[in-house]
Order: C-alpha cells, then structure tokens, then sequence
C-alpha cells in the first residue's frame, strides 16, 4: 500500500485530536503540557506532509517543523519553569486550582 | 436758561460721579473723612436742584416745552433702545420735588447716621438711589424708565438692607425687592406686548421706540391690532409695575416692611419720592391707560381699596413709622384713584404736596427715634413737644396738612374730591371721605400719642442737633403753604395753578366753584380731629364718654383685623409656603430622583447586566478551551453549510 | 497682522502644558502657579489682540489658518479633513472670554489646589487648547475631535482634585458628553456622506458645508443630523432633562474648575447650536423652533424652581446656571436678530456671572468647610468685599439694568416676543415669552435668599475670624466685574462684534 498525502493527515488529525482531548480532560499541568506537545508535533506532521506532496522544490514546510519544534522546546522550558513557580505558591498541579481568571 | 435745559444731564449725572467717587475712594481707602463723602452728595444733589429750579422757571415761562434727546443704547435687528433725557413740565416739576427733597433729607441724615460705622456706605447708596431717581424722571421713554425703574429698586434694597446684620430688615429688604420684581414683570411683559401690537409703527416712523411723546398713538394703533381684551391685559400689566412700586393692593405689604431701613430713608424712598415714581409712571403712561375705560376702572378701585384698608390698619399701628408707612400706602391710594377717574393734574398735585409733607413726617418721626434711642413704639413716647418743641411743631403742620385741615394736603386732597364730584363717582367719593376721616383720626393720634400727654417712655432723652431740625423746619415751609400757592389763588401775581401747568388733554379738572365740597371734607377732617382727640388728648379727654370707653370690644373683630394688617402678610406666607415652596420641593424632589434616577438607573442596568455576563467567566481555563473549540466547529460547519448551500 | 498666528493661540498652551510637565520643569508650586499665570496673562493680551485686529462687518471666517504638516496637501487628504482653523463673529467673543476665564481661573487655584500642581496646571492649559480649537476649528471633524479632547483633562481635573463623591462625578459629567457626541459623530458623518454622493468630494470643511451647499438632504435624514448635533449639544448646555450631570459635576468639581466648566464649557452647546444647527441646518432649526422654544422655557422656569429650594449653597448657582442657559434656547428660537444676539450676548453675560458666582462658593467654602445654607450667615459683617461683590454678581445674574445680565435678557425677550417662530404651535411666542419672564421673579427670589441666607441677619459665633478676601480672590473678582460693568452699560462693546455675523445669519431664514 502507497502511503499518501491521506494517511500522514489521518496521523495528524488523530494525534490532534488525542492532543485536544488531553488539554480537555487531564487536571495535571504537566499532563496538559505534554498535550500540548502533542498537538505542536501534529501540526509538524502537517507541514512535513505538505511539504513533501505539495511543494517538492522548496523546504518551507520542513523548516517551519524545525522552528516549531525550537519553540516547543522554548515554551516547554518555560511553561515548566513557570509551573514550578506556581506550585511554590499553591502547593498544587491541579489545573481546578487555578482559577484566578475567574470574573 | 436754555443752558439748563441742554445740560439736564448734569442732574443725574452728578450723583453717578458722587456715587462712583465715594465707591472707589472707600474702596481703594484714598478718605477717612466723612465729610468728603457728605459734601459729595449734598454738593450733587445741590448742584441739581438748583438746575431744577431753573428749568422749573422756565417750563412756567415756556409751559409747552418738551425737550428730548436719545442716545442709541440697544441695537440688534429691529430692536432699538435708547435712553436719553426729557424736559416737560410734568418732569421738571418732578426734578424740584425730588432734588429738593432729596437735599434737605441729606443734610437730616448726617446728622442722624453720624454714628453709624457704615456712614460712607449709606451715602454711597443715597447718592446711587438720586442717580436713579433722576434718571427715572428724565425718562424719554418706557424703555429707560425700566431700566431706572429697578435700578430706584435695587437703591431701595440696598438701603432696606442697609443694617444687614438684622434678620428683619434683610427680610424685608429682600420681600421688598422680590414684591417689586412681580410689578417689573407686569410692567415687562406690558412693554414687551404694547412694543409687539404696534411694532410696524414704530419701524415705519422711525420714532424712538416706546418714546413718551409718541406713546399715546402707538397705544391706539395697538388697541386696534391687540382687541380690546389683550389691550386691557396689557395695559393692567403696565399697571402692575406701579402698583407694586407704590404699594396698592395686593402689593403693598412690603412698604410696611420697609420701615426696617434707617429713617432718611424711609423719608426719601418710601415716602416722597420713589414710591411715588409708580403714579408719575401712570402719568406718562396715561395716554395708553385711558385707552381703555376698563382699565381705568380697575385703577380708580385699587386706589379707592389701597386708600381705603391702610387707613384702617393704621389706626391700631402702635409703632410710628409704620403707622406713617401705613398712611403713604392710603394716601398713594388717593393719587392712583385720581389718575384713575381721569383727574390727571389732581393725582399730581397730591403726589408733590405728598412727598413734602410726608417727607418731613418722617423726619419729624426719625428724630424722635433717633432722640429716644431707637424706641420707635408710640405708646412708650408722650410729652415730647416741651422737650423738642421744633419737631413737635413741624409734625404738627405735617399732621395738619395731610388731614386735609386747610393747609397743603387740604387742596389737593379737595382736587381729587371735587374730582370725584363731577365725575359722578359716588361710591368711590364716599370711600375716600371716609378715608379722609380715619387720616385725620390716626395722624393725630399719632400726634397726641408722641407729643402730648405724659412721658410714658423709659429710654434717656437727648436733643435732636442743629443739622436734624433745620430740614425740617425748612421742609414746614413748603409742607404748609405749597398746596395754596398752586392752588390757583394766587393768578394775579402771576402763578398758575397747578393743573394750568402740568395737564393732558384729555384729562378732567374738578370744578373749584362750590364750596359744598371742601367745606365737607373740612368737616369731616375735625370730626376725625375730635375723635382721636377724645380718646387720646388729656386735655380733651373729660370728653371721653362712656360711649367711647368700650369701643374696643364692641368691634374686635374690626380691631383683630386692622391690627392684622387684613392678614395680607399671612396669606402670602401660605401662598409661599403651601404652594411656591412645595412646587419647588417637588421638583427638586422629581429632579433628584426621578429624572437623575433614571440616569442612574441606566447606569447600574449596565452594570448589573455586565455582572451576569461574568458569571460565564468561571476561571477554569478547560471550560474556556471547549467553548472555542465547539465555536471554532460551529464556525466551520455555518461555513460548510453556506459552501454547500 | 503676521503676528497674530491662530496656531500659536491654539497650541501654544499645549506646548507650556508639556513642558510644565516635563521632568526638567522645577516642582515647585509657586514657580509653576506662576508660570502658568504669566502664560494664561500672555495669552488672553494675545486674544485681545486678535479682537482689536478683528473686522466685524465682514462675513465669515477671518484669520484662516490651514496647517499642512508633511506636504502640500491637507491634514487628511483622502477623507478632506484639514487641520484649518479660523473666527469669525461668534467664535472671536468666545476665544477672548476662554482665555479671560483661564487666566482667572488660574489665579483663582491658589489655595483651592494643594496636590500635584504641575500636572493640573498642565491640565487647564491642555482644556484651552481644547476649548479654543472647538471654537475656532473650521473642520467638523477637527471640531469633535476638540470636542472629545475637552473631555479627558475635564475629567481628571474634577476626579483628582475634586470633593464629595468626584470620580462618579466626573465619569458621569464624562458619560453624558460622551453620549452626547456620539449622536454628533452619526450627523457629522451623514453630513459628509451626503456631500459625497452628491458632489463626490469629500469633506468636512464647515464652510463648505455651510455657505456651498446646493443640494437637499432627504427632509428625514436632515432631521436625524439636527437631532445629532441637538442631542450632544443638549447635554453639554444643558437642557433638562439631560442636566443631571451639571449639578454633580459643579458640586464636585474644584473651585476654577467649576468656574470654568459654567463659564466657558456650557458656552460651547450655545456656541453649537448656533454654529450647527442654526447655521448649518436653517431649514430644519425653522422647523423644529418650537422644540428649541418649549425646552427654553421648561429649562428657565423648571431650574428655577428647583434652585428656590437647594440647601447647598453650590447647587442654588448650579441650577441658577441651568435656568439661565434655557434663555439661550429661548432666544435662538426666536430665529430674528435680537433674540440669537441676545442668545449670543447671554453665554457671554453668564460665562462671566457664574463663573464668579462660584468662585464666590468656593472662596465661602475654602474659610468655612460648608456649602450648606443653614450653616451659614451674617458673613456679611466679616467678609464685606465679598459681600458688595457676590451682590454685584447676584444683581447681575438676576438681570438688574446697566449690568451685563440685563440687555441679555431684553434682547432675549424682545426677540422671543416679537417672533413668530411658534407659528401653527398650540401656544403663541407671546405666551411663552410671558411664562419665561415670570423667572424674573423667581431668579431674583433664590438670588436674593441666598444672599440673605450667606451673608445677612445673624452671624454664628464660629465665624467670627473669617477672614475677607485676599488679594488675589479680590483681583479675580475685580477683573470679573469690570466687564459685567463695562459692558451692562454699553452693551454695543459686544454686540458689535457678533451683530453682522447674526444678521447674515438670519437673513437665511428670512428668504
């Protein structure tokens, strides 16, 4: 079987929705964060995809996957360091226990 | 001669400049000396008398003078005022009667504010209210004459007002103005309608608008356009400015009141001369109010009542300047129900011999006070012609005289009798005989009261000074004697009478030929004489019959009533209190709560609408993620829909 | 005539309020109270200049001005919107009188101000800029945004060094205005639209759209732009029942503040409908007179009323102003020469009125701590100058004869008198004219009383060392007085400026 354009958009689509359905569901922080990497990694897998079939002369789509994952790595570094900060002050991971957004 | 007529501006003028001397030398404290500012405004008013003479001489040479000069003042669109100054024999008359006046009440009131730490002011507002006073009679047309009108007004507060410190006389001062401001508003709604009615005319003849001159037939001209029903309307708006300004009924309240302000004064404003500026204004005005008979009717009866129900509640007054102040009220009754039966020069004729000698009253009055330390309550005085034998004699001529009893007031007070004769009016010469009567029984009473009898008072007397007796004993003269020399008696060395000199065409002249009628009223004088004698005259007092001895109770409700003032001052504080005031309190009410309610009430709707719309905002940053996930699907599924659609 | 430069007028008070505010400015309350005085001094012999040099009989704009910042073209030259400024016959009046009353008012923030003195100096001289643009732009669009500039120092100077419940003042006063313009933005752009399908041009210039507009606006559409202008300027003159904001924001609001939101900001609603909906829209204020005429009397009389009873001696003069601005509606309903310069001549008769009158409040409440009537009295037998002047300024208010007040009110009368704008309305001009003049009694009962009550009868023994006036509340009052004086005896000192304009004015009318 010919693995096509479909198939690698099929990955991507379900590893998105398994990336939503984490940001949704999990209460861990660090939980959501890794969701989130899973969502960043579809979209990755999206460019490579496009890149591959629909613009073979030029490697935009693979040099987007590259910056995406150097900011990935960036935001985690940060979403971490950040987390750590909050737990300082609440003693919790709990994403109930953040709810200062509240109006 | 015709120097003075040119410069009669000098008149008025001279008080401006005194006023604005005295302002800026006080407040900028260039003098301390009080005789800077006496001489400031005797000298004025001096200086203007004797230009009132001369032009008074000449307007008898010359009786048809009329000299006018306008200056534009005003100018937009078709409106255009104009202020200037008119001599004719009705204002020249005017301008002695008030510059004279005027002076001797200066001189008298050196002498009795001399005391007083607010000397400069007192003068400073003298000299504005001569400025006024004088302007008002130079009046060319109405227009200046409202100006001046208010302007004798706020003169008038001021000097009401002058010992602020005193929570009466503040409010008496203010009653007096606002009661005058409801008589500026019938006379500015008047002039504002009579302009309106004949307004065409005025363009088209390029008359100085609203001039005196010309008034008579731009009343006609409106009297055709308005119909006779809002020409009376006007007209009595008009007529409301002088019945405020000279007290008549209903509006005659706050001339009682006004006796709060230093006696001069009370002389000079509310006896001789600006209250009396309501009958001159009728008197230029007379060419439109007898356009309509309606109007005059109504006139002759405000005056007949307002000579009639002061009289009677100066019977009981006890204290002498309002028992005076009472008696002007009646007595410019008697003018204003002259001007309204037609007797033109007669109304005039009272209003000079008036203002002499209720001037000098007052003053007499005023050293009185001033001697007995301020005890103005005739029942605590007594006795007091062997210590001031001067002011007890001239009070004497001044009772005489407006009792009618042969001196000045006897002929004009005749004039307007005789009037009333040959006018037919029966009613109306009943009412004012019976008036004449009371005058006569209240001014002597209050003259036995104060100058015969014992001393019943307890306050230390001291003499009155030179500089208080002189003007009276001055102001005796004219208070004795004017009324004959104009009463026409007097043709062969050559003075007119007085109706020869200030008349209007179509005014009517009692006939002086029978002697019926002054007899009566001299009769009638006596009785008044003899009655208040009896009761209050210990040497005529062996007279004093049982008859007389219980009249108090057998009429107390006539005696409740006079001595409460026919409960005018009450009516108005009801009508003030139950119904301008909760107008008022209900607006401000409906202001704050409704109308500023509503606005708030927008303001916290949105607010409490931005409340429940926060409630969403739950802070849980899932709940924030599904909702724009299921927009976001929702979005690409109306988006699709269309696509397929 | 080079010399006299709008722009420097305009915005040279912006420029001193950067640099009173900026760092390198010394933070010093005298030098910068003095600094601002000095520059309000220049700037108000500046705008005399101005008035000498202007010429009356000619008709519109003098001194036209056109700021064109990078290149030859305007300000906005797709949309047509230039930075042009000019007078002409009422706005000239109202320049001398902004700069007069900011420099009273600064002399006047002596002891009423003790915080943060450079930014409030800053901020008043930030409201002339404001206020002379509004009178002086020739563009709409320059006009509201001058408009809604006005709004942000108002709104600080009455929220930072006001009293009482000032920041809901102030956001309230803030609200209405806003409210107001934003019906004035909808006419202003119609007026623009219809002027672009009809010409194809776009502008926004007030000449233009004055004196060159040869095309009818649908009769709806022209009513909704006069309602626009109406309701904004409603608000800020105001007209019951859009006052509310007034008696809080005075209340509130410090002392020169209050002085010039009465003196000069109430001015620009006049100043508008005239300018607006009187000249802009003639056939339309002939419409709707009556509307302007009835709202006229209710203000005049309704405020009145309400005045006669306030117990805060700052609410009598507040609601006093409300009644005294309905004169101006009555007035310009009258749609005849008298009664808009009688319109014209009241803003100018009550800009200096009540701006002392509450410079009078404030100077009672800075010795005193209270506005409250029963708290007061007898001041008269301590404070004497203040006294003979709050007298001046009641008599004045109250329309006494040879003071300024009065040939307002003639005018204003005799032209509502004589129109016939009400014609076909259920009650005549006459009539109408007759209830407004019963406030004659009325004003002078409220005048009167508070007189009575503040500075007559029984003096409370706490009082007994208040001190009079000093000297600089003494020279404001002064220079206060010498025009309500000056020209209350000779009226035509005023009116000459603004009468060939009015006469142009209504000769639309009358065609």
């Amino acid at each position: 079987m010919e693995l096509g354009l479909a198939h690698y958009l099929t990955l991507a689509a379900i590893l998105f929705c398994t990336g939503i359905l984490g940001l949704i569901i999990s209460r861990n922080i660090v939980k959501i964060l890794i969701s989130i990497e899973i969502l960043l990694n579809a979209v990755n897998i999206n460019f490579a995809a496009f890149a591959n079939f629909a613009d073979l002369d030029e490697a935009k789509g693979q040099i987007f996957a590259i910056f995406i994952m150097a900011i990935a790595a960036a935001e985690i570094a940060l979403g971490l360091a950040i987390l750590i900060a909050c737990y300082r002050n609440r003693h919790s991971v709990d994403i109930e226990d953040y709810t200062s957004l509240k109006g | 001669m015709e120097f003075f007529i040119n410069n009669v501006w000098v008149i008025p003028a001279l008080p401006l400049w005194g006023f604005l001397l005295i302002l800026f030398g006080r407040a900028f404290n260039f003098y301390q000396n009080k005789y800077i500012s006496l001489a400031l405004t005797v000298g004025s008013t001096f200086i203007g008398f004797i230009f009132s003479i001369f032009i008074l001489l000449y307007c008898i040479n010359n009786p048809e003078t009329n000299t006018r000069y306008n200056i534009l003042w005003l100018d937009a669109g078709n409106l255009k005022f104009s202020v200037g100054w008119l001599v004719d024999n009705l204002a020249a008359m005017m301008l002695v009667v008030v510059t004279s006046i005027s002076l001797l009440i200066q001189i008298y009131s050196h002498g009795y504010m001399e005391q007083d730490k607010g000397y400069h002011r007192f003068f400073a507002y003298l000299v504005l209210f001569n400025f006024s006073m004088l302007a008002l009679v130079l009046s060319t047309n109405l227009f200046q004459t409202y100006i001046f009108w208010e302007l004798v007004g706020v003169s008038s507060y001021l000097l009401i007002g002058f010992w602020f410190d005193r929570p009466s006389a503040a409010q008496a001062a203010k009653k007096a103005f606002i009661i005058n401001r409801i008589g500026d508003f019938g006379l500015l709604v008047g002039t504002l309608a009579l302009l309106f009615y004949s307004l065409n005319w005025w363009t088209s003849t390029q008359n100085v608008l609203l001039e005196f001159a010309t008034l008579g037939q731009a009343g006609s001209l409106a009297l055709a356009n308005a119909g006779p029903v809002l020409f009376g309307l006007l007209a009595i708006g008009l007529l409301l400015g002088p019945i405020a300004k000279s007290a008549q009924i209903p509006l005659h309240t706050w001339l009682a009141d006004a006796m709060e302000g230093p006696t001069p004064i009370s002389a000079l404003i509310h006896a001789a001369t600006m209250v009396a500026a309501g009958v001159y204004l009728i008197a230029r005005l007379y060419p439109v109010f007898e356009l309509s008979t309606q109007v005059m009717t109504i006139m002759a009866w405000v005056g007949a009542i307002t000579a009639f129900i002061p009289a009677t509640i100066a019977i009981t007054q006890t204290d002498i300047k309002k028992c005076l102040a009472y008696s002007t009220c009646s007595q410019l009754g008697y003018m204003v129900l002259a001007m309204g039966i037609g007797a033109y020069s007669a109304g005039l004729f009272h209003l000079m011999t008036h203002a002499y000698f209720k001037a000098m009253l007052f003053l007499c009055s005023g050293a009185v006070i001033h001697s007995l330390a301020d005890q103005q309550d005739m029942r605590y005085m007594g006795g007091l012609r062997k210590k001031m034998p001067t002011v007890a004699y001239t009070y004497l001529i001044g009772t005489l005289a407006i009792s009618g009893l042969l001196l000045s007031g006897f002929w004009s007070k005749e004039a307007i009798l005789s009037s009333l004769y040959t006018q037919g009016k029966g009613l109306l010469l009943v009412i004012a005989l019976i008036t004449a009567f009371m005058t006569t029984y209240y001014m002597f009473r209050s003259y036995f009261m104060t100058f015969e009898g014992e001393y019943r008072g307890k306050a230390h007397f001291h003499k009155p000074s030179k500089v208080m007796t002189v003007p009276l004993i001055v102001l005796a003269i004219p208070s004795a004697i004017i009324g004959f020399l104009f009463s026409g008696s007097l043709k062969s060395i050559g003075i007119e009478s007085f109706d020869r000199f200030v008349f209007n065409v179509h005014a009517i002249h009692g006939d002086h030929g029978g002697l019926f009628l002054p007899i009566c009223s001299l009769i009638i004088a006596l009785l008044g004489f003899l009655l208040a004698g009896v009761i209050y005259w210990d040497k005529l007092t062996s007279l004093y019959c049982s008859c007389f001895k219980n009249i108090q109770k057998q009429i107390t409700p006539l005696y409740k009533l006079s001595i409460n003032k026919w409960y005018f001052d009450d009516f108005n504080n009801l009508l003030i209190k139950y119904l301008i005031l909760p107008i008022s309190e209900f607006l401000s009410i409906f202001d704050k709560y409704v109308i500023d309610g509503l606005v708030n009430l927008c303001g916290l709707s949105t607010l409490y609408k931005g409340k429940a719309l926060s409630l969403l905002q739950n802070g849980n940053v899932q709940t924030y993620l599904v909702t724009a996930l299921l927009s976001f699907v929702a979005i690409i599924m109306v988006m699709i829909l269309i696509y397929i659609v | 005539m080079e010399f006299l430069s709008l722009n420097i007028l305009i915005f040279a008070p912006l420029i001193v309020a950067g640099i009173i505010l900026s760092p390198l400015f010394p933070n010093d309350e005298i030098i910068v109270r003095r600094f601002a005085k000095g520059f309000a001094g220049l700037l108000f012999i500046y705008s005399i200049l101005f008035m000498i040099f202007f010429k009356p009989h000619e008709v519109g704009y003098q001194f036209k001005e056109n700021i064109k910042l990078f290149s030859d073209a305007n300000w906005i030259e797709p949309l047509g919107i230039s930075l042009s400024f000019g007078v002409d016959g009422i706005s000239i009046i109202l320049v001398v009188l902004t700069t007069f009353l900011v420099m009273l008012a600064l002399i006047a923030s002596k002891k009423a101000i003790t915080t943060k003195h450079k930014l409030y100096y800053s901020l008043i001289l930030v409201l002339t800029t404001a206020i002379l643009g509004m009178v002086t732009s020739r563009d709409l669009f320059l006009f509201f945004l001058f408009w809604e500039l006005e709004l942000i120092p108002m709104y600080f100077l009455i929220s930072i060094w006001g009293t009482g419940k000032k920041e809901y003042s102030a956001m309230k006063f803030f609200l209405y205005t806003f409210f107001g313009s934003l019906f004035m933005l909808a006419g202003i752009l119609a007026l623009n639209y219809f002027h672009v399908i009809n010409t194809g041009v776009s502008t926004f210039s007030i000449e233009t759209l004055t004196y060159s507009r040869h095309y009818d606006i649908p009769f709806m559409f022209e009513a909704l732009i006069f309602f626009g202008f109406f309701i904004a300027f409603a608000v800020k003159l105001p007209i019951v029942p859009l006052h509310t904001w007034l008696p809080n924001a005075h209340v509130d609001a410090p002392t020169p503040v209050s002085m010039l939101l009465a003196g000069i900001l109430l001015k620009m609603g006049g100043y508008g409908l005239i300018r607006f909906n009187t000249q802009m829209l003639p056939e339309m204020i002939k419409i709707f007179a009556p509307i302007l005429i009835v709202l006229g009397v209710i203000n005049i009389i309704y405020a009145a009323f309400v005045a006669l009873v306030q117990k805060d001696l700052k609410l009598l003069v507040a609601y006093s102003s409300i009644s005294h601005m309905g004169f101006v509606l009555l007035g310009l309903g009258a749609l005849n020469v008298a009664g808009i310069s009688g319109a014209m001549f009241q803003m100018i008769a009550h800009g200096l009125i009540s701006a002392g009158l509450f410079l009078v409040v404030g100077v009672i409440y800075l010795r005193t701590k209270t506005r409250t009537f029963s708290q007061l009295g007898g001041l008269g037998q301590v404070m004497p100058k203040a006294f003979y002047f709050t007298m001046l300024l009641a008599l004045a208010s109250l329309g006494l004869p040879l003071l300024i007040g009065f040939a307002a009110e003639v005018m204003i009368f005799y032209g509502a008198f004589t129109s016939d704008s009400l014609e076909g309305f259920v009650l005549s001009n006459q009539v109408m004219t007759g209830l407004a003049a019963i406030s004659i009694i009325i004003t002078a009962a409220y005048l009167l009383w508070m007189l009575q009550k503040v500075f007559m009868g029984n003096m409370f023994e706490k009082w007994q060392k208040t001190s009079d006036l000093t000297p600089h509340e003494a020279i404001a009052l002064t220079f206060l007085s010498i025009p309500i004086v000056l020209f209350g005896l000779y009226p035509e000192g005023i009116t000459s400026l603004f009468l060939p304009f009015v006469d142009n004015l209504v000769s639309h009318f009358t065609l």
